[in-house]
């Protein structure tokens, strides 16, 4: 490159693109001279930069604020009516949004009271604590508790309360007597030491036209005995005119009457057996059973 | 000496059968029975031809398989018309429990008069229960 005066009215001469080439090429200049160089050729280019910036706002400005249209016009001539409107629309729309959340709420001012809050809480509970070391039965006085069960103690006595197997068991199977219309009564409210009721087993069954049945079975796992009841309501008199229980070959049937009703007790092994009915209903007790337990559970049937 | 250890035979022979009728005459025990209850029953059909049997099957505990191992189908003349096998597809037969009823209608001829045979059955560990009830006859609607 010829060497000239490197100036930046020499630089402001070039165009922009033959600058741009001088800095791809390096200049060809000595160092110190291409430093001084670049540090025009840059100072250059910004100021064209700069200057196509301020042209550009120039122009939108003449096209939104001095057009044809606004010949004859302010410049700065606003549609104040329409800048009111519009204000008056956002301040309704605010108020609105205002009513729809309620109060606006600062986060800052939430915390401030949750701190309280938390801190409250933190020394009560402290307290409690230490109260309960000393001697003070705090947690006893909330809550109170058995062998098996925990409830909260709110300061009046419950109207509820947790029923035993036995009693579970009985108002189940009322409950499945009274569905189908046999009397509930009926249900037996005892059955023998060391035999607990099935629930999975607590049945009902309905034959359209026949019969309904509601029943039980009973498990002594540890001495592996077992015996059912059962209650059926017939509809069909020829089923209960064709029905069978079950007696031992030659054996002898006890009869035994509670409650005005009379059962027949029979021997069928493993056990005995207890049935009775009146034409209509069928109760028949039946298993690994004394003759002595059979009597009782139909003792426990209602009158 | 022949007819000595002959006739030692010959009594100790008379007395093994003896001693086996003594045992089957006496005891009056018998094997566990399963079924304590059982009933079926033969009625008139809802639609032309059908009889409808109904049968319950109870146990005194709780049973692998029970309900109705077959219905026979018989004319009330007792000449022989069907037998239907109880099976689990059909309804007849259920598994774990202690309880067994329903029905199963039959398809005859409207107006026929028909009865059954319906083999009650309850199975536990390795013991079966088979119990036949005779039904009372009844006309196919």
């Amino acid at each position: 490159m010829k060497k000239e005066t490197y100036d930046a009215a020499y630089f402001s001469s070039l165009t922009t693109q033959q600058l741009e080439e001088m800095i791809d090429l390096g200049l060809g200049l000595p160092s110190q001279e291409n430093r001084e160089a670049l540090l025009r050729i840059l100072e250059v280019l910004e100021q064209r930069e700069n200057d196509a910036i301020v042209q550009k706002a120039w122009e939108e400005f003449q096209l939104y604020y001095n057009s044809p249209e606004r010949q004859g016009k302010e410049k700065y001539d606003f549609d104040e009516a329409a800048l009111e409107e519009e204000e008056a629309r956002e301040r309704e729309k605010r108020e609105k949004q205002e009513k729809k959340t309620g109060r606006r709420v600062s986060f800052s001012r939430v915390w401030a009271v949750g701190r309280v809050a938390i801190l409250t809480v933190i020394l009560t509970f402290a307290t409690m604590v230490a109260a309960q070391a000393a001697g003070v039965n705090v947690f006893g006085a909330l809550g109170e508790w058995t062998d098996n069960a925990f409830r909260f103690n709110l300061g009046t006595p419950p109207t509820s309360r947790l029923l035993s197997e036995e009693e579970a068991y009985v108002e189940a199977f009322r409950g499945r007597l009274y569905e189908i219309g046999i009397p509930a009564d009926l249900a037996p409210t005892w059955y023998p030491e060391g035999f607990v009721p099935d629930m999975n087993r607590l049945y009902t069954e309905t034959v359209e036209d026949g019969f309904d049945s509601v029943g039980c079975g009973f498990d002594n796992e540890a001495e592996d005995k077992h015996y059912t009841i059962s209650i059926d309501r017939y509809y069909d008199k020829e089923l209960l005119n064709n029905l069978i229980v079950e007696k031992n070959d030659k054996d002898e049937v006890e009869t035994y009457t509670v409650n005005k009703r009379t059962f027949y007790i029979m021997r069928n092994n493993p056990g005995y057996t207890g049935t009775w009915s009146d034409g209509e209903l069928l109760i028949v007790i039946g298993g690994n059973l004394s003759k002595t337990e059979v009597k009782e559970i139909i003792n426990s049937i209602g009158g | 000496m022949k007819r000595i250890f002959s006739a030692i035979l010959v009594c100790a022979v008379l007395l093994s059968c003896c001693t086996s009728a003594f045992a089957a005459t006496e005891s009056g025990e018998r094997v566990a029975n399963i079924l304590n209850v059982y009933t079926a029953s033969a009625s008139t059909g809802t639609k032309s031809g059908e009889v409808k049997i109904t049968y319950r099957a109870g146990a005194n505990r709780l049973s692998m398989a029970i309900g109705v191992a077959s219905i026979a189908i018989y004319k009330s003349d007792g000449s022989y018309v069907t037998t239907i096998k109880g099976t689990t597809a059909n309804g007849l037969i259920s598994f774990n429990t202690d309880q067994k009823s329903g029905s199963y209608t039959y398809k005859g001829t409207s107006g026929v008069f028909y009865y059954a045979i319906v083999t009650i059955t309850a199975t536990s560990g390795s013991e079966t229960d088979n119990k036949a009830v005779r039904t009372n006859i009844a006309q196919a609607k």
